[in-house]
């Protein structure tokens, strides 16, 4: 049976021994060739609050009518749940023979509730990575925010989590970070006749998924630490430390013919100077893989080992990813020069260092942040922004 | 230098050049700032090592010589060439050619340089020995060996030469022969090794060429001064002044373990006959020695035989039989022929010093 080929790198695979070393490293997913994609389990979370009344209401109900008619092929599944000041359930699984009754609104707005009607319907659903869970969350407002580790355990359902905003009164760093947690993206809706794209573009997303929500698990050595674990291109932050021992850490779906690139610093105590040290040991379902680094006295050697050019363009993507969703554009900048720089070497770190600053270009924060999750990148590396 | 992040504030030291990034921030060094730290410590510039670019080996491509014409603008070449340059007319428009005045005659009018036959002498047949000035730069096949084998015991052997089947180049700068098989059926052999490709085989002096079971020596440019015959197969070797001094090997391997090119040639010669091939065999392996060697107007020549190797009988010098592996040197002038005959049971060796008389 085919597995995910796992890359892990560091910068330079040969270090100055007998001393700590910081650098950068990047683990690189790339699923088998001819993976057929998952059926989708598609979990509407839908705001029904009073601001949603009017307008609102007939544009999710004519979206998820179009979606049912038209876009669900016969093994997807789809169904609702409704929130304001209280959630339900509105509609339970259902696939393409079902039917949605209609909403209606009124009330405020309650997003931790939200959550965790999710993860009550969700309990039942047996997560065994068989079928590709979606939810997508839409919201018009500002409600009171949920406990990050609901939103986060969504994952351990095999669910990943979009979030629309709809900015006439949402707060889209808000709602950006619920989908980072739950590793999906932001979509950015300035009004309701853009929730309708919005759904037709989280829909088609999910009909490419072939691997959905996977456990990456890292075992870490004593004297070693990884930090700022980075999913690239969309600079999804995974986690922000992992000392010495095994951790678990769930990753968005992957989607096919991609790779999936994740950048993190590496602290080494003392690098050896027999044979290699090692750093981490990276497993996703029956692959594994060492990061390793080979210690040396050799200042030239040391001086002339070439720069992995993949690794720094992960590194420097994964910075410019981050430092635009912190809306620090200084550091966006000096990133992208970085990488603007690096494109003499790496020819994939140019056309990323121009998707980010179209990115950039962008006026509200909400289009920046949707352009960062439909950032992919190919099975070589090479960056482009997924179509609908 | 300072690290590049503006949060910190680390002045660069060798480690983060080892590790390509800043030990305190993370902050990867771009190349300038490696180029930049390299500098400032003081450490040469990384250069790749050089590799060096095969050189591509084509067949060479020799333009024929010709003339042009004045009169019809004709590119003359090979036989309306030679015609042309000994003063007869344009074979296709009448010009008379500029070289009826040239007062030199064929021969020393050209120069090696345009060269236009090489020298093979002939080892088959009732003819070996025969010296044939084969064309260089054209096709040649079995119509051009009809003209120089016209002997009906020809016509067997002449029979397994493909139409166009080798072609002689020569090389005026380097002065050397190289020969190129047509892709003919039954193939080009030289000393016993066929050649294959568009990339013409260098030759050299006595180099054995076999055209099926025709067999050809590659002669002198100049006249030859030694000639050596082998009987009874009658395959004769020739060798210029310029190859003096000289070692003559009348055993049947030569120094790298491969075939005398005589016993090569007589080999073919008696490939029909089992009782002459046995005959030829009497001759060791490595046998009779003779070395020519020149003092101004004498000639001094050493013969001497490997150890316990039946001997030799010798005619011509003072008689005698060789049988150590002793030295016997003679000396003679230079200003006469000589002819030498070695023999052993039914093989018997002729070497003939044949004057120049261009000299003399």
């Amino acid at each position: 049976m085919p597995q995910p080929v796992l890359t892990a790198s560091l910068m330079k695979d040969v270090a100055l021994c007998s001393s700590p070393l910081k650098t950068k490293g990047a683990l690189t997913i790339v699923a088998e060739k001819d993976l057929q994609a998952l059926p989708l389990d598609l979990l509407l979370v839908l705001d029904v609050s009073g601001s949603m009344s009017g307008d609102g209401i007939s544009v999710v109900t004519d979206s998820m009518v179009h979606i049912l008619n038209n876009l669900m092929r016969p093994e997807d599944r789809i169904a609702v749940i409704t929130f304001n000041s209280s959630a339900n359930v509105h509609t339970s699984w259902t696939d393409v023979a079902g039917t949605i009754a209609p909403l209606t609104a009124g009330g405020g707005t309650n997003f931790g509730s939200a959550i965790n009607e999710v993860l009550s319907f969700l309990g039942g659903n047996d997560g065994d990575g068989s079928r590709a869970g979606v939810a997508f969350f839409l919201s018009d407002g500002q409600g009171q925010p949920a406990k990050d580790d609901n939103v986060r355990s969504i994952t351990d359902f095999g669910f990943t989590m979009h979030t629309i905003g709809v900015t006439s009164g949402a707060n889209p760093t808000h709602l950006e970070q619920m989908a980072e947690l739950a590793r999906g993206h932001y979509y950015h809706a300035p009004g309701f006749e853009d929730v309708k794209r919005a759904f037709q573009s989280i829909f088609n997303y999910g009909k490419t998924i072939v691997y959905a929500a996977p456990e990456l698990d890292v075992t870490v050595p004593d004297g070693v630490t990884i930090s700022d674990v980075v999913q690239t291109p969309q600079g999804l932050s995974l986690t922000k430390h992992l000392g010495p021992g095994t951790h678990s850490i769930s990753l968005s779906h992957m989607i096919k013919d991609t790779r999936m690139e994740i950048s993190f610093s590496v602290s080494v105590d003392n690098v050896s100077c027999e044979g290699q040290t090692m750093i981490a040991t990276f497993t996703l379902g029956q692959t594994t893989t060492h990061l390793t680094v080979r210690g040396t006295n050799d200042q030239t050697e040391l001086y002339n080992a070439p720069m992995n050019t993949d690794v720094t363009m992960i590194a420097h993507s994964a910075v410019a990813a981050t430092a635009l969703k912190q809306g620090n554009d200084a550091a966006v900048t000096r990133a992208i020069t970085k990488m603007e720089k690096l494109g003499i070497a790496n020819p994939n770190a140019n056309t990323r260092a121009t998707i980010i600053s179209q990115a950039t270009q962008a006026t509200t924060q909400g289009e920046r942040m949707e352009t960062l999750g439909k950032m992919q990148s190919d099975t070589s590396g090479k960056t482009k922004l997924r179509e609908d | 230098m300072q690290c590049t992040d503006p949060d910190c504030s680390r002045e660069l030291a060798e480690a983060d050049l080892a590790a390509g990034c800043c030990q305190e921030c993370f902050e990867m060094l771009d190349p300038t700032v490696v180029l930049e730290l390299r500098k400032s410590m003081g450490i040469e510039t990384y250069s790749p090592p050089e590799i060096q670019i095969p050189e591509k080996q084509e067949a060479p491509i020799s333009l024929p010589s010709f003339e042009q014409c004045p009169g019809c603008f004709v590119d003359l070449m090979t036989n309306d060439l030679s015609i042309w340059r000994k003063g007869l007319q344009c074979p296709y428009c009448q010009e008379p050619s500029p070289h009826q005045n040239d007062h030199s005659s064929l021969s020393s009018a050209e120069t090696p340089s345009e060269q236009q036959s090489v020298p093979f002498i002939l080892n088959s047949g009732s003819n070996s020995g025969t010296v044939f000035n084969l064309p260089v730069s054209q096709e040649l096949g079995r119509n051009d060996f009809r003209q120089i084998l016209v002997k009906p015991e020809y016509d067997q052997r002449r029979q397994f030469l493909s139409g166009e089947h080798f072609k002689i180049h020569f090389d005026a700068i380097s002065q050397s022969v190289s020969i190129e098989d047509l892709g003919s059926l039954n193939g080009t052999f030289i000393n016993g090794r066929k050649i294959v490709g568009p990339l013409p085989h260098p030759l050299t002096h006595s180099d054995v060429l076999n055209l099926h079971d025709l067999s050809f020596c590659l002669g002198s440019f100049s006249p030859p001064a030694i000639r050596v015959t082998h009987e009874p197969s009658g395959v004769v070797t020739e060798h210029p002044f310029s190859d003096i001094p000289l070692k003559l090997h009348f055993g049947r391997s030569n120094s790298e373990g491969g075939r005398e090119s005589w016993f090569r040639m007589a080999q073919v010669e008696f490939s029909q006959s089992q009782d002459k091939l046995d005959q030829l065999e009497t001759i060791s392996r490595s046998h009779l020695y003779i070395e020519l060697e020149r003092q101004q107007n004498q000639f001094s020549l050493s013969v001497w035989n490997e150890v316990a190797k039946p001997p030799f009988e010798v005619q011509g010098m003072d008689e005698f039989t060789i049988t150590t592996p002793e030295k016997v040197t003679q000396k003679f002038s230079s200003n006469e022929s000589k002819s030498i005959i070695f023999t052993h049971g039914r093989n018997s060796f002729e070497v003939a010093y044949i004057l120049d008389k261009s000299t003399t």
